[in-house]
């Protein structure tokens, strides 16, 4: 199973192929989170940007799906971060709320639709430690990452 | 090494891997578990297999998975697992390997062998039970039930390298448990579990209690104090003999999480560990008294598989003071603690 997700990996780190590959995994591997984190955000729009590379997450019709970043697009949440800051938060060398405050991790929004998008991310993570293939995936990355980083 | 103790163990101590259960086989779990309690460095080893019965991970699976965390001042270490294909286990005997990990049983001895991938942190070492075990079989838990065997004390030999800190561990006091059974982490059960060993192993007397709650921890299922002097099992008190009080919190600076990306999605830094927890018994002419001071805790955190939820094991280190008398002989252990609160 995880093998199939993992296939088609890029040899560089893309922050658009590792969210969508995690969505795919997180859909398969652990509905009720995926189910849940689609109406935490239904209809909202997130811009995210990972290392430098920008991305929208759109949710709607029960489905999260990954697009290019579209000048048409007011996203409701923007976030901001690095490769590294993602694999210190993975690894606990910093605490999320480190990483906010630190402007490691920078979000901006209404307080609302960030406070939702907080929840979402929340189900996110819960459903990944459920999902067998999700470690293989940040492996796969880090390992990207550090090779691409020296 | 005792061939009494050492064919005991043999014959009881033995991996189960239980398939049957009534519709229940996908909730199998099973552990042993080693505690190394030295003045210095704590340590805990847990090689554990668990089934993966959500059927949407795909095809159903036994999880292998390795806990190894040290305390020599501050916690670390990791939980780590281990493909099915580099993982052997052999029923029926003290035996399994995970990938380059391995528990033996040989010559009355367990011999663990375990080392991080992705830390430097390794343990050899060679456990020598000094006491018979108890067996506790089909206790409730949850909507399933567990079965456990305690060895209340060990003598460790052997070597620990945490970073660059080399410990060589000399007859340092050691606690094992082993547990097979079938239920759900999530379930409505919690447990509180821990053990009194004397710093010196020429002290004769340990001590294992045991609490199974609710999840809320307003109706007991099982409360047992059990003391042992030498080998020997001497008395088991339980529930209405037994009083605990729970007084303060444990406020610690930092509260390491395992594995560490837990440290994302159960952020609280204020665990539900008290600071101090006492364990009156009293039966007859016997009495034993208690205090478990905590000092220090790291968490585990196992993801439910009820629901999207987590529970904690809170693994808190501290001191012990324990006094009382059991069949007319006075006794004091006072030592090094490992309690497990589970939240």
């Amino acid at each position: 199973m995880a093998r199939d997700f993992l296939n088609s990996l890029p040899d560089t780190p893309s922050a658009g192929q590792f969210i969508r590959t995690s969505l795919d995994i997180l859909q398969v591997e652990c509905p009720p989170a995926y189910d849940l984190l689609c109406q935490q955000l239904a209809g909202q729009s997130v811009r995210l940007q990972i290392g430098g590379e920008a991305l929208d997450l759109i949710v709607r019709d029960d489905q999260a799906s990954v697009f290019a970043p579209s000048d048409n697009l007011m996203p409701d949440t923007h976030l901001e971060t690095s490769w590294q800051t993602v694999l210190d938060l993975a690894d606990a060398r910093m605490s999320l709320d480190q990483a906010v405050l630190s402007n490691a991790v920078a979000v901006k929004g209404e307080v609302a639709t960030v406070a939702q998008f907080y929840e979402g991310l929340h189900l996110y993570l819960s459903g990944a430690v459920r999902c067998p293939s999700f470690p293989l995936l940040l492996e796969h990355f880090r390992q990207v990452y550090e090779l691409s980083a020296g | 090494m005792n061939p009494l103790l050492s064919r005991v163990l043999t014959l009881t101590d033995h991996l189960r891997l239980s398939t049957s259960a009534n519709g229940k086989a996908g909730w199998y779990k099973e552990w042993h578990h080693f505690c190394i309690v030295g003045k210095e460095l704590k340590a805990l080893v847990n090689m554990n297999i668990s089934h993966e019965w959500r059927p949407e991970a795909g095809e159903p699976v036994q999880q292998a998975r390795l806990i190894l965390l040290v305390n020599d001042g501050k916690w670390d270490g990791d939980i780590c697992n281990t493909p099915a294909r580099d993982v052997i286990l052999n029923r029926g005997q003290i035996g399994l390997r995970f990938g380059h990990n391995s528990l033996r049983f040989v010559d009355g001895c367990y011999e663990i062998s375990a080392a991080l991938e992705n830390r430097p942190l390794t343990v050899s070492l060679r456990l020598e039970p000094m006491a018979f075990p108890l067996l506790r079989s089909k206790a409730t838990l949850g909507q399933g039930t567990i079965d456990w065997l305690v060895v209340p004390r060990l003598t460790a030999n052997g070597t620990i390298v945490v970073g660059h800190r080399v410990y060589k561990l000399e007859n340092v006091p050691a606690y094992h448990d082993h547990n097979w059974g079938h239920w759900l982490w999530g379930q409505d059960f919690a447990w509180q579990w821990g053990f009194a060993l004397p710093a010196e192993m020429d002290q004769a007397w340990s001590i294992v209690f045991d609490r199974v709650t609710n999840r809320a921890r307003n109706q007991i299922q099982e409360l047992k104090l059990s003391v042992w002097q030498g080998d020997k099992l001497q008395r088991i008190f339980a529930h209405s003999d037994i009083e605990v009080r729970e007084r303060g919190y444990l406020y610690p600076e930092r509260v390491p999480k395992f594995p560490r990306i837990m440290g994302l999605i159960t952020p609280e830094s204020t665990p539900d560990v008290p600071r101090t927890f006492e364990i009156e018994a009293e039966s007859g002419d016997d009495r034993v008294r208690c205090l478990f001071q905590a000092q220090d805790v790291g968490q585990i955190v196992v993801p439910n598989e009820t629901d999207l939820e987590m529970t904690v094991i809170n693994e808190v280190s501290g001191l012990i003071d324990g006094e009382g008398v059991v069949k007319g002989k006075s006794f004091s252990v006072h030592g090094q603690g490992l309690f497990e609160f589970l939240t």
